[in-house]
């Protein structure tokens, strides 16, 4: 009987495996990080790697950025769904990292406090997707420090079954009418019960962000974080400028730049169709005239 | 530790292994201290405390037995009663009653102030208070006999599977055959390995894990997004949903730590009673608690009720028992108007079930049975708005909201979908294991059946967890 329920666990490993891609564009995207990586690296220097999530999929278009910048730079977008800081410093190490050793230019777009220490592990994408047996680790001496929280690391890590048991309860569940509303209003309560940086007190800490830019910058690569707009503006607080200055990095912030309305946000979070290209020329003019993207992209390119 | 955390099993994996290869004296001691390393792992503070009452109602127990019956004997057990009833008292109740005292007093003008003391409630005081305070009574009852050593009374108190929310055991008194073998009976004698044992040990596990993980957290978050919500911004069938959501929510997590709890026990050679009895296939308030937190109900029933005279003193005296046993049930959960108001309820609900006879009227037709279940299992969901609101303003306004709002909104309709989504299943398998008699029917069918339902649990628990975990609730208590 156990035996059976070994061969029906292994029977649904094999079938997730082969229908991994087709659960979600998100996975077909993370999957194809690899290839995006190496299909960069064969492009012309400098490069650069535009790092981030359903936003930076939302509101930042290569192409648009390249219509406004003469001799734009070789340009690629990593943006797997609901991610922050650390998914990104993992992601630019196992993937962004292998690329010849030239200086790139990492830019990585965020909103509010995505780039605090506050945020949410989701340790399931680690082990699987994003630091992996790979950097387990660096993984397990700083960020996945309960041993329960190891253990689905290496599950994770394992079974494909197990990284992508959230999409297929999605997938699933998402046939009850209603349940994508229902669970935003049930994920944000979690969230809020958990506390999030807003509602927590005390400054926020960066040790995340300071390993970040100090992978990045043990590897030559140079550091460009932009605040993309939401609806309503949000602050951006000295402590994270301070963080972005001393790890030798460079802020440029994108609310206000473009005059944005509601409509722009036909979801209330993300950028519509016709407002992502505007913003992301708007973006392309401010990366050409920024000192600190021109010094990372040719001082780099004359290395 | 939680059974539903991975740091629990690495811990009864390294257990249980030691534990079979012990001798039985040695078992008995290693059982001991890794129960209260199990407890210390929570707060090791607390580890006085429960030493405290297992050498008191040790030593009590022996002095009851030796004492004459009488005034003498009743003079330990009156000890017992009372130092029990402090240490829980001063955990779990002082508070509330100083601030009820203090607004009572200011309500007649007199300026009192008591001093409000900031204490954790260490887990699990209610359930192992209850099962030393039983083992004194059995003995001052001529029941049973004291423990023939120390050690084993300790472990019978500290027992880790059921430590922290039941069911609270016997001793293995006579005349306690219904509730299965006494534990205090079964620690004494050596456990023997039984082919068979771990068949039925890993299905109390995995229908518990299923319970909890699957069924009481997913129920959690829709509970908690409601009962959150601002009232004026609810609609009634939001209301009702939420009231369902929690009757499944509370089921799944108690009832599956007490199967949880049977599973590991059994992986031990030791049987822990049934503490539910597919409680939601009861067809009137009596045949509830016949079925629900069954080790509770029957040790106010046996410790409380009957010796308050039970039925046999008159009717008016038996609702006044009646009454008097489920408040004191209710106020057993917690200090808080709300869990006195659901004793209160389920009091009620008894007197006049009572009053009409309507328990003696036993269903012969599956629609006569199944309207019985409907209506009782509507009866304790209001019993649940009870128990589960934050404040009496919440319970009318929930309950105004259904008597009077009837719009079905998108978000009521996803919930009556999750909810059955997740529960239809277990109801149906429930009314399958109350059809057999035999909360383990399972594991004695063929191989087939076995399989399909064990997929079953796995596949949920792989792929349906919760987003995020909770504790026991009973862990409160």
């Amino acid at each position: 009987m156990i035996a059976t329920a070994v061969l029906v666990f292994g029977a649904v490993e094999l079938g997730i495996r082969a229908i991994e891609d087709k659960l979600s564009i998100d996975v077909k995207h993370i999957h194809a990080i690899p290839s995006i990586v190496a299909g960069l690296d064969r492009q012309p220097a400098p490069h650069v790697v535009f790092l981030g999530n359903s936003l930076t999929r939302a509101s930042i278009h290569t192409e648009a950025i390249a219509e406004v910048w003469p001799a734009a730079p070789s340009m690629a977008r990593i943006h797997p769904d609901d991610t922050t800081l650390l998914d990104w410093h993992y992601i630019y190490q196992r993937y962004v990292a292998t690329m010849k050793p030239r200086t790139n230019l990492i830019v990585v777009s965020f909103v509010r406090w995505q780039l605090d220490d506050n945020q949410e592990l989701h340790v399931d994408r680690l082990g699987s997707h994003f630091a992996g047996f790979q950097f387990a680790r660096e993984a397990f001496e700083h960020d996945v420090r309960e041993m329960g929280d190891r253990i689905e690391f290496m599950l994770a890590g394992t079974f494909r079954a197990m990284a992508n048991r959230e999409r297929v309860q999605y997938r699933i569940l998402a046939s009850v009418p209603g349940y994508k509303e229902l669970a935003n209003s049930v994920n944000h309560g979690v969230r809020a019960k958990a506390g999030t940086p807003a509602n927590q007190s005390g400054a926020p800490s960066y040790t995340r962000m300071h390993r970040f830019l100090a992978a990045a910058r043990a590897r030559g690569d140079k550091v460009l974080f932009v605040a993309i707009p939401l609806p309503h503006s949000y602050e951006i607080t000295d402590e994270l400028r301070t963080a972005i200055r001393e790890g030798g990095a460079n802020l440029i912030d994108m609310q206000g730049v473009e005059p944005l309305i509601g409509q722009d946000f036909p979801d209330g979070y993300h950028l519509s169709e016709e407002a992502a290209p505007r913003l992301s020329r708007a973006l392309g003019r401010a990366m050409m005239e920024n000192e600190f993207v021109q010094a990372a992209l040719h001082g780099g390119a004359k290395h | 530790m939680l059974f539903n955390s991975w740091t629990f099993w690495i811990f009864f994996a390294l257990v249980l292994p030691i534990y079979w290869v012990l001798p039985f004296r040695a078992q008995t001691r290693f059982l001991l201290a890794a129960s209260y390393f199990f407890y210390g792992w929570w707060d090791w503070r607390f580890l006085t405390l429960i030493a405290f009452s297992t050498v008191m109602d040790y030593y009590l127990g022996n002095l009851v037995a030796a004492a004459q019956e009488g005034a003498p004997r009743l003079r330990y057990v009156q000890i017992s009663v009372v130092v029990n009833l402090l240490l829980l008292g001063i955990f779990k109740y002082y508070n509330f009653f100083a601030h009820e005292v203090t607004g009572a007093l200011n309500g007649l003008g007199l300026s009192v102030s008591l001093p409000f003391v900031e204490l954790v409630l260490p887990v699990g005081i209610s359930f192992y208070t209850f099962q030393s305070m039983s083992y004194v009574f059995d003995i001052a009852r001529g029941v049973t006999k004291p423990a023939t050593n120390f050690w084993n009374f300790a472990l019978y108190v500290s027992f880790f599977p059921h430590l922290m929310a039941g069911p609270i055991m016997r001793s293995g008194a006579k005349g306690q055959d219904e509730l299965g073998r006494g534990l205090l009976k079964q620690l004494e004698v050596p456990r023997v390995w039984i082919k068979g044992n771990f068949a039925t040990g890993l299905y109390f596990i995995l229908i518990g894990l299923f319970k909890k993980v699957v069924i009481g957290d997913n129920m959690a978050s829709l509970v908690d997004m409601i009962f959150r919500e601002d009232t004026s911004t609810l609609t009634g069938a939001e209301c009702l949903a939420a009231i369902y959501a929690f009757a499944w929510q509370i089921y799944g997590d108690f009832s599956g730590y007490s199967s949880i709890a049977q599973g590991v026990a059994k992986w031990m050679g030791i049987d822990l009673m049934h503490n539910f009895k597919a409680p939601y296939l009861a067809i009137s308030p009596s045949d509830f608690w016949r079925r629900w937190h069954i080790s509770l109900s029957t040790w106010l029933r046996d410790y409380l009720y009957i010796p308050l005279g039970g039925n046999r003193v008159g009717e008016a005296t038996t609702y006044r028992n009646m009454m008097i046993t489920m408040v004191l049930g209710g106020l057993w959960h917690g200090a808080n108007w709300t869990f006195l108001l659901w004793g209160f309820f389920h009091g009620a609900l008894l007197c006049v079930y009572r009053l009409f006879s309507w328990e003696q009227s036993t269903p012969m037709t599956l629609v006569g049975r199944a309207w019985r279940v409907v209506l009782m299992f509507h009866l304790s969901c209001f019993g649940w708005l009870l128990f589960r609101a934050e404040s009496m303003s919440q319970v009318t306004a929930f309950t105004g909201l259904i008597l009077t709002d009837f719009r079905m909104t998108p978000v009521a309709m996803s919930m009556l979908a999750l909810i059955a989504f997740y529960t239809l299943p277990l109801f149906l398998f429930e009314i399958w294991v109350d059809s057999r008699k035999d909360m383990a029917f399972l594991t004695r069918e063929i191989w087939t059946k076995r399989a399909a339902v064990y997929i079953y649990f796995l596949v949920m628990l792989v792929f349906f967890p919760s987003p995020t975990a909770h504790e026991f609730i009973y862990f409160q208590f």
